[in-house]
């Protein structure tokens, strides 16, 4: 900020407008002010800004209201409005007028009822209500939800309508309330005790429809906002639509914009978990087929190594062993035996070139003394007058030994 | 089979949880054979199970009121008749 130094030079105009800016910039009542007055003076050129004034019986406040805020803001002013306007008090150097920046508009004649409310706000503010470490985290996939709301209402239809589609195994408990009238508060409390005090919930939905500043009242009561901050069980609003905002919405967990986003902030995506699910499905078939795989490879390996070393394996070796042997020794008797035939026969002829036939038939006699049938073998075998037998090769006849006989062993040598 | 007789009775998250952990045990070692086809037969039963809460199951949705001195009651809570 420039420093005011009495007589040092002039100022310049921008110098010193800057200054005034910076002072009405430091004052905190000016930065968040409600102000209740008649509109006139409005005017939407093409930027679409709205510049209008407020006045009352004594004075008169220019006023802007950006494009950007009054796209959100559900009743524009019209001129001859009496309204009650939020916002910054600041100086727009270029006509040197301090003006409201307005970032609400309510209808005038609840001046009181906001006052009331700006002030529970920053009690509740002040207690750390709102402190964001008092949000406590939901649940990835909620087993029981529990919802406040009316039995009758859309906002309830547009809940369950989101939880089938999204998380349809989760179950859901409505304690039913009033959500406007006298009666809403201490029902909306009564039913975040029930909720908090019979089950298991694991998160809580308290929503409504989109209503005016007093039909959404039952959410800026403070009993119904300390039993949020009470809920043992997290607790995520959906009041109203995207612009409201509740005192309720600040004590909550989590604020969503409407009843229906409130119940896809509480349940997980079905889209995305089906893909989730589908993507472990594969990953646990294709480890176990490649497991599987590895496994068979090996299995045969191990039995190829198995049947090698098998005592059935051995009992064919053997067995074929003594197939070859069998044969061998087949092989071998049969030569031994052709060979012993020969041996026979050649026996046989040396026998039987050795029987007297044979030697009859060389021209031998074989004579016997009859009828005793004594072989003649020498001289002194016979007398003269015996009668012999006289066997040739071809059949025998019988004489008499005459008187001469040769005496070779008696001949002198 | 007998063994996977619990996975009925499991909650999404239950199913959901041992599902993830169990895929990556099998992922990390190699296991034997008996526990590979153990936890493949388990796995795919849990998977199926996620499918089935996502796909079949009907929201289980039921009123509770609050008797003045605080007795708890649950009733099915009929959306036709609205």
């Amino acid at each position: 900020m420039v420093q005011m130094t009495l007589f040092a030079r002039p100022f310049t105009v921008s110098e010193l407008t800057l200054h005034i800016k910076g002072l009405f910039d430091e004052d905190e009542a000016l930065a968040d002010v409600w102000v209740e007055g008649e509109v006139s003076n409005l005017s939407r050129p093409s930027s679409g800004h709205i510049y209008f004034s407020l006045t009352d019986a004594g004075a008169r406040l220019g006023c802007v209201l950006w494009r950007s805020t009054a796209a959100r803001i559900r009743a524009l002013p019209q001129n001859g409005d009496r309204i009650l306007a939020h916002g910054r008090v600041s100086v727009y150097e270029a006509q040197g007028t301090y003006q409201l920046y307005v970032d609400e508009i309510q209808p005038a004649g609840l001046g009181d009822y906001y006052i009331q409310l700006e002030r529970l706000k920053q009690r509740l503010r002040d207690e750390g209500l709102f402190a964001e470490e008092r949000k406590r985290p939901l649940p990835d996939f909620p087993r029981h939800i529990g919802i406040v709301t009316s039995p009758d209402g859309a906002a309830l239809r547009d809940i369950l309508h989101v939880l089938r589609r999204r998380f349809p195994c989760v179950a859901a408990t409505l304690a039913p309330t009033q959500v406007q009238g006298a009666d809403a508060p201490a029902q909306i409390v009564a039913a975040l005790e029930a909720l908090n005090r019979h089950t298991d919930c694991d998160v809580l939905i308290v929503a409504r429809g989109g209503g005016s500043v007093e039909e959404l009242a039952a959410f800026n009561d403070e009993q119904v906002a300390r039993a949020i901050a009470r809920s043992r069980i997290p607790v995520v609003t959906g009041i109203g639509h995207e612009t409201d905002f509740t005192i309720a919405d600040f004590v909550a967990d989590r604020r969503a914009p409407t009843p229906t986003a409130a119940a896809e902030f509480v349940t997980p995506d079905r889209a995305e978990l089906l893909a989730a699910l589908e993507d472990m499905a594969e990953r646990l078939s294709r480890t176990a087929s490649r497991r599987v795989q590895d496994m068979a490879a090996n299995l045969a390996y191990v039995h190829k190594a198995l049947r090698r070393a098998s005592p059935e394996a051995q009992i064919r070796s053997h067995r074929q062993r003594v197939d070859e042997l069998t044969h061998r020794m087949t092989l071998a008797a049969r030569q031994t035996l052709s060979h012993s035939k020969g041996a026979l026969k050649a026996a046989a002829d040396r026998l039987h070139s050795a029987s007297p036939q044979a030697t009859l038939a060389r021209g031998y006699a074989i004579v016997s003394l009859r009828p005793s049938g004594r072989l003649v073998t020498s001289t002194r075998h016979v007398r003269p007058g015996d009668a012999i037998r006289v066997q040739v090769s071809d059949g025998a006849f019988h004489g008499r030994v005459a008187e001469d006989r040769e005496d070779e062993e008696s001949k002198p040598s | 089979m007998s063994q996977n007789a619990d996975i009925a009775a499991l909650s999404f998250e239950e199913a959901f949880r041992e599902l993830e952990a169990l895929v990556e045990q099998m992922e990390a070692g190699n296991l034997p054979l008996e526990d590979t086809i153990r936890l493949f037969e388990r796995g795919s039963l849990l998977a199926r199970h996620c499918q089935d809460l996502l796909d079949k199951a009907e929201l289980k949705l039921k009123l509770l009121t609050e008797s003045p001195d605080g007795e708890a009651t649950f009733a099915p809570f009929d959306e036709g008749s609205r």
